[in-house]
């Protein structure tokens, strides 16, 4: 079979992968009424992602597709660019990250990098929303402090949760699966 | 919010099938929305004249409704920068903000309110996507009910023996969070099979064939043609030193 | 046409695999393969159809030829247009928006023109009586429809081999022998049929079908019969009165009224969607109804407690090991409880084996265990516990289920197969509005007629023959 970048296998994955974030995000609701708190299964997935299909790039293929996905499902508050990008740029930034750290989110160190960096990603995209929409400083600057401690709590524990699905997946023989497959 | 089998969820943009748009090509109204989200750079007088265009514009491709309500959401928040951006800095600075935000937030609605994922997945074959990427996105589209079935029903196994952790406060949350595989091994095992068997099931149907073709296809139509122009045009006097 | 010359395969995982098998089938020839689970019948089936080694990891030795092509020698593309293949589940192969989309996908990668595939389409649509649900999502459609569809979208392309594995595992009564007639035409159409299918009962009336038995592990598990570690019941009665389920805008169950004994099997037969499993959501507190549900016992009433089984296995473990998998949140579990609970389910050799790796049937049945853990005070509820199981896993199944109601459990189970069905000890057949049609001892209902026909479900010719044999004796 031609070879190519990703396989077929892979594209579908990452596909499905993304369509997963946005049902995590809508059925997995945790009754937290915090800002971010959708990050942990959002991010554990992207962190799984990288790992089941290991190359630069699969995250953002999931973080562009789910930004389509989300954009079409009316998801966000501010319209369907500003979700476009929220998401898309999770995934491009986790990708960056895991680039930058040349690991794996088999470490967890790499994990909850890419945990928190990852889902600052979408904090960046509410900074430039204000910033292009003129929004007063202080009150933008206020909104967006708790906003940030809120993204990289719960970018962390979605770090960590993507860490040890990872390694539970492991265990249970996962990836012995996932080699029979091209 | 729930989606349904079909992919749907009660919160989806729903196809305004009425609208002329729903005939446009989808890259023209990609054109369209990007272009308008320009707009916003321009000064308040202008960006004013474009506001009342913009009005009859939404009204003819009925689409005031669901932009009406993706703007409704944000009430408080504009009521709140409008007061604070008035009180702070000026009327016009005030008005200026909440243009742009209603703009921003409205405009892409011009696409998906009007483009269904088999369009789109034909105009990005058109915009020289390959095609494999076109087809998992569309199946992305297609997997939302079912994933979203799968989730409920792990939910539901994994509490009727309780395994289903307490993530019902922030500590809760924290300290069980190890608990949280108890979801997510699963969910990534069964969305894994589902793309697997999606895999096997193309290619015993002839996937990845350099002879494919495309049965449903896109074409430029006049329509499309004069929205191009008009929102040149449009751009090209709201831009130019005058 | 179809021609394998000693043909093994190994997965990169040792242990894995298919032994050599050698099968030769001609035009007009349908040739069946049985075995089984885990002897390899998947394996075998990818390699005839070239997705092995295309599409996976590993190493093929031997030949497969289709059509005068080698399998390894052409690209998957191309041997997709020689040969077509149908999966076990109707759902998962499922690719398209609409009906349509799903049957043009194949077409279109045909490279045809447009008139042809508007003309295959319309073809296919007719042949397969699909045409009134053009326009629907496939994954809206039953599992029945939604395997007619993936015949269609596969015949549609003209194939002159078909393969399928396991079709019919999946399908109720009716829709398996509605899939069988089609695949009656295909053969006598000159092409070449071969079947993966361990319910091959439904192929008896076919004339002159080739038989291929691969072997494999013959599973015998030292099951102990006596329960003497089960926790014994009290006699009680389950009783429902009024129960009332609606389920969005649709009323899913309707005043249902129903009294079951303890120490019985008890199997709930109807066709899909008429709230059988509804039915047994409600009775294990997982769903919201209106009317009463309680357990009369000597003492007075109690609240039910049930274990539930679901139906697909893989909604529940995620651990390292079947005894991690069995014993996670049990707290104090009670290790000789526990021994006897691995060795009765037959999963004793597997006991640090993670449940993902083990075969369909034996998750099924680790499944079975965690319900059975938590020690539920009156009995099981069973979705669909045969689905896609071979005769060994449902022996045991059957054996176990045996047991405990011996030991005074209720077990309830829902099913389409009418081999398991036949087993219990109380059949309750539901109608199209899910109103109970027949109750009463399985002998007795599997005997009357007119209450099959009511239920909707086309008895197969192998079960009519069954049962008269049973009522001659």
């Amino acid at each position: 079979m031609k070879q190519r970048y990703f396989s077929t296998f892979q594209l579908i994955l990452l596909a499905l992968f993304s369509a997963l974030i946005i049902v995590a995000k809508i059925a997995l609701r945790t009754p937290l009424q915090l800002s971010g708190h959708s990050g942990i299964f959002w991010m554990a997935i992207i962190i799984v992602g990288a790992r089941v299909v290991p190359k630069l790039g699969a995250s953002s293929i999931i973080g562009v597709t789910s930004g389509l996905l989300a954009s079409f499902m009316g998801l966000g508050d501010f319209g369907a660019l500003n979700t476009f990008i929220s998401y898309a740029i999770v995934g491009v930034v986790s990708d960056l990250m895991l680039w930058i750290l040349r690991g794996n989110t088999e470490n967890v160190v790499v994990a909850i990098s890419v945990g928190i960096f990852g889902h600052l990603g979408k904090f960046l995209t509410k900074w430039l929303f204000g910033i292009i929409t003129g929004a007063p400083i202080g009150f933008v600057a206020l909104g967006l402090l708790r906003a940030f401690i809120s993204y990289v709590i719960f970018g962390a524990i979605g770090g960590i949760l993507g860490w040890l699905t990872l390694k539970a997946l492991k265990r249970a023989g996962f990836f012995a699966y996932m080699a029979e497959k091209r | 919010m729930r989606i349904n089998r079909g992919g749907r969820s009660s919160r989806q943009l729903t196809l305004v099938e009425n609208s002329p748009l729903r005939s446009a090509d989808p890259r023209t109204k990609l054109f369209l929305s990007l272009a308008i989200s320009l707009v916003v750079m321009t000064s308040i007088e202008r960006l004013l004249i474009f506001l009342g265009v913009y009005l009859l514009f939404l009204v003819w491709t009925r689409l005031l409704s669901p932009t009406v309500q993706h703007v409704w959401r944000l009430k408080w928040l504009l009521i709140f920068l409008f007061a604070f951006d008035w009180w702070l800095i000026s009327l016009d600075h005030a008005v200026l903000i909440c243009i742009r935000l209603i703009l921003l937030t409205g405009v892409f609605a011009l696409f998906f309110s009007t483009t269904n994922t088999r369009e789109l997945g034909l105009a990005l074959e058109k915009l020289h996507i390959p095609y494999r990427y076109a087809f998992s996105l569309s199946l992305a589209f297609q997997s939302l009910g079912l994933l979203d079935d799968e989730w409920r029903a792990i939910r539901e196994a994994q509490s009727s023996r309780g395994a289903l952790p307490d993530s019902s406060s922030f500590w809760k949350l924290v300290t069980n969070v190890g608990d949280l595989i108890s979801l997510t091994v699963p969910a990534i095992v069964l969305t894994t099979k589902r793309a697997w068997a999606i895999t096997e099931a193309s290619y015993a149907r002839g996937f990845d064939s350099p002879h494919r073709v495309s049965y449903h296809t896109l074409e430029f139509s006049r329509l499309d043609f004069l929205l191009m122009a008009g929102t040149t045009l449009l751009l090209i006097l709201l831009f130019w030193r005058w | 046409m179809l021609r394998a010359k000693q043909v093994s395969f190994q997965y990169p995982q040792e242990g894995h695999g298919l032994p050599p098998v050698s099968l030769d089938v001609a035009p007009g020839r349908l040739t069946l393969v049985t075995g089984p689970s885990g002897c390899g019948k998947s394996t075998l089936a990818r390699c005839l159809m070239g997705l092995i080694p295309h599409l996976y990891n590993g190493e093929i030795l031997g030949e497969v030829w289709l059509n005068g092509f080698r399998t390894t020698d052409v690209p998957m593309w191309q041997l997709a247009e020689k040969a077509g293949m149908v999966f076990q589940n109707p759902a998962a192969q499922m690719l398209a928006p609409t009906v349509e989309d799903e049957i043009i996908f194949g077409l279109e990668n045909l490279g045809l023109a447009r008139d042809e595939i508007k003309s295959r389409l319309e073809t296919a649509l007719q042949d397969f009586n699909l045409t009134h649900m053009r326009h629907r999502n496939p994954q809206t459609l039953s599992g029945g429809e939604q395997q007619r569809l993936a015949l269609a979208a596969i015949l549609a392309r003209q194939p002159q081999a078909l393969i399928l594995d396991e079709p019919l595992s999946m399908l109720d009564t009716t829709a398996a022998t509605d899939l069988i007639a089609y695949l009656e035409r295909f053969v006598a159409g000159g092409k070449s049929l071969v079947m993966f299918e361990h319910r091959h009962e439904y192929l008896d009336d076919l004339p002159e079908v080739d038989h291929i038995a691969l072997g494999g592990n013959k599973e015998e598990t030292d099951f102990q019969q006596h329960a003497t570690n089960l926790l014994i019941q009290k006699n009680f009665n389950l009783i429902i009165e009024g129960l009332h389920v609606q389920l969005g805008k649709k009323e899913v169950i309707h005043k249902l009224n129903l009294s079951l004994t303890s120490g019985q099997v008890v199997a709930i037969v109807g066709r899909n969607g008429v709230g059988k499993t509804t039915l047994l959501r409600s009775l294990a507190g997982l769903q919201k109804h209106n009317g009463d549900i309680k357990v009369i016992t000597p003492d007075g009433e109690q609240r039910p407690n049930f274990g539930m089984v679901f139906q697909n296995p893989d909604l529940q473990l995620f651990n390292a090991s079947v005894r991690d998998e069995l014993l996670y949140r049990i707290p104090n579990p009670d290790i000789p409880y526990f021994n006897w609970l691995i060795s009765a389910l037959g999963l004793d050799r597997y006991e640090n084996t993670p449940p993902l790796l083990l075969s369909e049937g034996e998750k099924k049945r680790v499944t079975l265990g965690l319900a059975l853990m938590r020690r539920p005070a009156h009995g099981l509820l069973l979705d669909e516990p045969s689905l896609g199981q071979d005769i060994i896993h449902k022996t045991i199944l059957i054996r176990l289920l045996r047991t405990l109601a011996d030991a005074g459990q209720l077990v309830m189970m829902t099913t389409h197969d009418l081999n398991l069905a036949s087993h219990a000890d109380r059949l309750i057949l539901l109608g199209p509005e899910g109103e109970i049609i027949a109750d009463s001892l399985t002998e007795v209902v599997l005997q009357d007629s007119s209450a099959w026909q009511k239920t909707g479900i086309i008895l197969p010719n192998w079960f009519l023959r069954q049962r008269e044999a049973e009522s001659a004796k």
